[in-house]
């Protein structure tokens, strides 16, 4: 095993690093924008434009309803000089718009989201919203797969948070559905998500993940609780192994929970037992005989005080 | 116990205080015009130059009183009272969507002033040139629920006979018969008062060309006191002045390379440094020499804690401590943790065949972590005579990971799919602890130790203590007093740790969407986890006289002395050394499979009702622990029926069940939970909000412990001599009720009130007779009710009133008596707002 002195960045990272940023932005200079065969709306197309979607809907189906659309940042397709009428405005979302004009506003004429399925929806706006780690693995995710859409929690015209057109704040949002995690966080013992301080979005991405329960990583794709906290990461010399192999859930109840320390039993020496009873061909060792639960030692931490690791003491009694 | 600060609050003030704040409130709603203020969602903004800008900001101040135990009102509320800015928002619209530096801007933050949590977001963009965001959160944790990590301490109090001459610091003594009324902790010995500031900054260049660049920034520093406590003959009370520091950095570039085909790369670096140190600050009760010891956090005279005849010395006055007592007179111990994790992760995800759609993501992360300059220095008294002990380490090693994952959808047809998930991670984290630890030994706290020179200088020179002479803290020349079974007085080992786990999982679906009004799936998960670990120890001993053959050492001539034991001299001041002849390694490794059966359906029989159906079933050939069950299964149902736009009810039913049939586990475990949830947002007059959570889990594990006495009728543990056996059953009922009401009863008044409620009962195996189920029957309790009055356009006042009660039950054990976890608190809040 090396002892490595240096504690600074490897040069070669470095170098490569400087490679890839210089090879980039020479590729964007040279290739800039996607080319998109240029298609204005014109008499032959099926599209029409947002000024004309403008006649009718400036305030239908309310008032002030095209200014909701001119105000979002989703107007911005309305500046792009390059691509073809396929991407810009309304018809952007809504699909080609000549056939509902020349119908005289016929419904069935033009894609409403009121009406389709979850996943005609999210194909519309995974469009241009599906680049990027984010949003990539939304047609796999527990969301979508129980028809649950992009427009059940976001909102393009009316939004009741402008910040990523939220239909809702968190966590009221999330809670619509997940009635079960509400209780959770009303526990006494709890993540601060009531108050404001961590979201739902902080643990766990809603657009899916590779993951189990959506959840997020940290940067060493280690698991998410290590992002805050930080110093149960590790590595340690004397791992409590169940830390890094089953996770922190094997103990904690990560929403909320009415027992401190948010542990799943309201006695340590309890929770600490279930796993430290000697059984055949499981490894956790044993409580020594003179560790008397009658006496004292109910709870196991006042002396394994390091119990998500050390890298001092094989018993966890110091850091 | 070092004690922490808090804000003051004595009953006068807290009357002074309400007069305060209904007065305020008073004058508020009597003395200023009505008006109607206008909703958030509804503000116009003003236009100024190119910009469209909404803005408001709430300021006021929170006047707070309440009564019970302050220390579990600050561990779950903690809202002092102070002035505050309690919110503020921003933003800012450019009007033809060319902005100079940026187009979007949104900013929002609340809770300072004095609030535990504070946070503050900032978006800003401008169109296809970048997105920035900024996360900056402040967060004080105060932990202070007297039940964790308490020693349970009886009422029995230490006798001392002969008080007449104790002349010593306040405590035990001089009382004929001294209760101890203060033997009960009514603190936790773990309790922190710790602050933690989290920043994420994320900046995205060219949103939209097709190659993006994105740079970000993380900093998560916790600091602050701590208690805790370590176990050096008895459980010694020290202060932890905490402090990490997390930096991760990030680099990344997005690449379209093809049509509907994205390329990232992201070269991560994850720096922690940890620099808590450790001392002992809570040396209370007093040797007869005049120094102060620290008798650390258990007393029970009955069962000899900390000692027997904790006050009541062989010799010499009583009511001072017995200086044959395990018991701390100084100790330090500090170290520099620094870890750099560097990740490298490349991404990508495409639908270029129109009918696929295809994810992944590759990372590798191989990192250091070190623990520079270690010491521990310790000073008093523990089993086996050690007196002294002084520490000098470091640790080493790494962590390596890799991980892929890669995902795939392909529409067959417009209504048939196939998914297919796979995941691949490998860790292994080998890491090495080097020290040489010096030890010394003593009879008792007052006597100094007894320092041995051997006739040939050794690996590592041990400094002998310098403290009093009169003190085990001090040193002498001389024979060491040794117990057969004192530490090495010189080792320098080297021990190593090694943990690792491959883990492969696959999950494939079919979805099938009979209309665009139902759909199901069928799935399969295949999951394999192969984990090892390993450790060793190569040791270098030294074992002085007395009793040198001892420990690795421990022969009695005429036989040979153990193999890697050498005996260095002759007569009186021969010594051991010992070196670990063979280097022996510990292996273990388990082999799990797991597979998993799941099943989904998804309907909406009508618009406004929809009801979604998942299950999983799992079976494994082995486990890791104990508690994770061989086999489990899981349901969920969630519906949400909306049949006009002002009324949306929902509710779901969650059922886990999972456990372990094997012979001496018996475990069963399951967790339902059942919900409901109404809203009628009638009209901007009258709003209600309405849920209800009923949570049943249940656990029961066969135990195996050690009990004196044991209860009758208890089988004994068949792998462990001398412990019983007995099933564990744990049951937590949790009732959870919540509401909110808007009631505007005229214009320009907005009426609220609501509140959380949550119930919890049930039962525990007890092991100590000490021990309560504690919160595990309890209620918590939090209504609230509010005005906002608009008294102008843009201006409103506010007043809010908070309710916080906790309650156990007791179990009239004396911790319901001395450290009563009960509370009552109430906050108002005063503040005005203004929005434009």
């Amino acid at each position: 095993m090396s002892k490595t002195a240096n504690h600074g960045i490897p040069r070669f990272r470095w170098i490569l690093v400087a490679c890839l940023l210089a090879s980039g932005l020479v590729a964007s200079l040279l290739y800039g924008q996607e080319k998109a065969p240029a298609a204005a709306p014109d008499a032959s197309s099926d599209y029409v434009g947002a000024e004309v979607c403008k006649t009718c809907h400036e305030d239908m189906p309310s008032k002030g309803f095209y200014k909701t659309y001119e105000d979002s940042p989703h107007y911005v397709t309305m500046l792009d000089t390059k691509k073809g009428p396929e991407w810009h405005g309304c018809e952007a979302c809504h699909g080609p718009g000549k056939a509902h004009v020349e119908g005289g506003g016929d419904k069935t004429k033009i894609f409403t989201f009121k009406d389709a399925s979850a996943k005609d929806i999210s194909d519309r706006c995974l469009k241009c919203h599906q680049y990027g780690q984010e949003h990539a693995n939304f047609s796999r995710s527990v969301h979508l797969q129980n028809n649950v859409s992009c427009v059940d929690c976001h909102s393009p015209h009316h939004p009741k948070q402008a910040e990523f057109l939220m239909r809702e704040k968190q966590p009221q949002l999330c809670y619509g559905c997940h009635i079960e995690i509400k209780q959770q966080f009303s526990r006494t013992f709890h993540h601060r998500v009531n108050e404001g301080l961590v979201r739902c979005t902080d643990c766990h991405n809603p657009h899916g993940g590779f993951l189990t329960h959506q959840l997020r990583a940290s940067a060493a794709e280690d698991t998410v609780c290590f992002k805050c906290h930080s110093d149960k990461a590790g590595p340690f010399v004397y791992e409590h192994e169940v830390v890094k192999i089953e996770g922190c859930v094997a103990c904690h109840m990560p929403h909320g929970s009415s027992n401190p320390r948010l542990l799943k039993r309201s006695q340590v020496n309890i929770l600490c037992l279930e796993c430290h009873s000697l059984t055949l061909d499981l490894g956790a060792p044993s409580v020594p005989s003179f560790h008397n639960q009658t006496v004292k030692y109910q709870a196991c931490t006042m002396c394994h005080t390091s119990i998500h690791g050390s890298n001092t003491n094989q018993y966890f009694f110091k850091p | 116990m070092h004690e922490m600060n808090r804000a003051a609050n004595t009953l006068p003030a807290r009357r002074a205080v309400w007069f305060r704040a209904l007065a305020a409130t008073a004058f508020l709603l009597a003395f200023v015009p009505a008006a109607r203020a206008q909703d958030d969602a509804e503000l116009e903004g003003v236009n100024k130059e190119n910009y469209n800008i909404k803005q408001s900001f709430e300021f006021g101040g929170r006047f707070t009183s309440f009564s019970g135990a302050e220390s579990i009102y600050d561990t779950f509320v903690n809202l002092q009272q102070g002035p505050r800015l309690l919110g503020y928002s921003v933003e800012m619209r450019s009007l033809d969507h060319h902005g100079e530096l940026f187009d979007r801007l949104y900013l929002s933050g609340f809770g300072y002033g004095g609030d535990p949590n504070e946070a503050s977001r900032l978006r800003v963009s401008k169109n296809k040139w970048y997105n920035f965001d900024v996360t900056l959160r402040h967060d004080v944790n105060t932990w202070d629920y007297s039940l964790m990590a308490n020693p349970l301490n009886p009422t029995a109090g230490f006798v001392n006979a002969n008080q007449g001459s104790y002349v010593g610091p306040p405590g035990f003594g001089p009382l004929a018969t001294s209760t101890c009324t203060s033997c009960v902790l009514t603190n936790s010995p773990h309790l922190f008062n710790t602050r933690r500031e989290l920043s994420d900054y994320s900046l995205l260049l060219l949103p939209e060309s097709r190659v993006r660049f994105r740079l970000g920034y993380s900093r998560n520093i916790v600091a602050g006191p701590e208690m805790t406590t370590y176990h050096l003959g008895t459980e010694q009370a020290l202060f932890e002045d905490a402090k990490t520091t997390v930096n991760t950095y990030r680099l990344g570039v997005d690449y379209r390379v093809l049509p509907r085909t994205n390329i990232s790369y992201d070269e991560i670096w994850n720096d922690y440094k940890g620099d808590t140190g450790t001392t002992d600050q809570n040396q209370m009760f007093g040797l007869s020499n005049g120094q102060l010891v620290d008798l650390g956090v258990s007393f029970n005279a009955t069962a000899n804690q900390p000692c027997a005849s904790t006050f009541t010395p062989p010799t010499g006055p009583t009511g001072y401590v017995n200086p044959a007592c395990s018991a701390l007179l100084n100790y330090l111990s500090h170290g520099r943790v620094r870890t750099s994790t560097p990740t490298e992760q490349l991404s990508m995800q495409s639908n270029y065949w129109k009918k696929v759609d295809i994810s992944g993501r590759f990372g590798y992360t191989a990192g250091d972590a070190d623990v520079f300059n270690y010491i521990e220095n310790y000073a008093g008294r523990a089993s086996n005579n050690l007196s002294n002990a002084f520490t000098n380490g470091s640790v080493f090693g790494e962590r390596v990971s890799a991980t892929g994952d890669l995902g795939l959808t392909w529409h067959v047809t417009d209504a048939f799919s196939f998914l297919d998930s796979f995941h691949y991670s490998d860790f292994h984290n080998p890491m090495q602890y080097d020290y040489s630890d010096c030890s010394f030994f003593s009879t008792n706290l007052i006597t100094p130790s007894n320092v041995f020179t051997p006739g040939s200088p050794l690996p590592v020179t041990c400094l002998a203590p310098s403290g009093p002479a009169n003190s085990a803290a001090g040193s002498v020349a001389g024979t060491p007093n040794h117990t057969t079974s004192s530490a090495p007085d010189l080792a320098i080992d080297m021990n190593g740790g090694f943990l690792k786990q491959q883990e492969f999982s696959n999950l494939s679906e079919l979805d099938y969407q009979f209309t665009k009004r139902l759909g199901v799936r069928v799935g399969f998960r295949y999951r394999r986890r192969d984990i090892a670990d390993n450790s060793f120890a190569y040791n270098m001993e030294y074992y002085f006289p007395s009793n040198a053959n001892r420990g690795d050492c421990k022969f009695t001539p005429p036989a040979a002395p153990p193999a890697g034991c050498t005996v260095i001299g002759s007569g009186a001041s021969a010594y051991d050394m010992f070196v670990t002849p063979e280097i022996v390694y510990s292996p273990g490794e388990t082999l799990i499979h797991e597979y998993s059966g799941l099943f989904g359906l998804w309907a909406r029989p009508i618009n406004a009702w929809r009801i979604s159906f998942d299950a999983e079933v799992m079976g494994a050939d082995n486990v890791f622990t104990r508690i994770s069950p061989r086999q489990a299964k899981e349901f969920r149902v969630r519906s949400t029926y909306k049949p006009v736009s002002w009324f949306h009810l929902s509710g779901s039913i969650r059922i886990w069940e999972g456990g372990d049939d094997l012979t001496g586990v018996d475990s069963h475990q399951h967790d339902w939970s059942y919900g409901i949830s109404a809203v009628f947002d009638v009209n901007e007059k009258v709003a209600l909000d309405f849920s209800y959570d009923y949570n049943n889990v249940y656990s029961q594990i066969e135990i195996c412990y050690p009990s004196t006495p044991a209860p009758t009728g208890i089988n004994k543990c068949p792998n462990v001599t001398g412990l019983i056996e007995q099933l564990s059953i744990y049951q937590n009922n949790s009732n959870y009720g919540g509401f909110d009401l808007m009631w505007k009863p005229i214009r320009h008044l907005t009426t609220h009130l609501g509140g959380n409620f949550t119930g919890t009962s049930g039962s525990i195996l007890i092991l100590n007779p000490n021990q309560e189920p504690g919160p595990l029957n309890s209620k918590w309790l939090s209504p609230t009710g509010g005005l906002d009055y608009a008294f102008s356009k843009n201006w409103m006042g506010k007043a809010y009133w908070n309710y916080y009660g906790y309650h156990e039950d007791a179990a009239a054990v004396p911790q319901d008596i001395y450290a009563p976890r009960n509370f009552r608190g109430n906050t108002v809040t005063l503040s005005a707002r203004y929005a434009f």
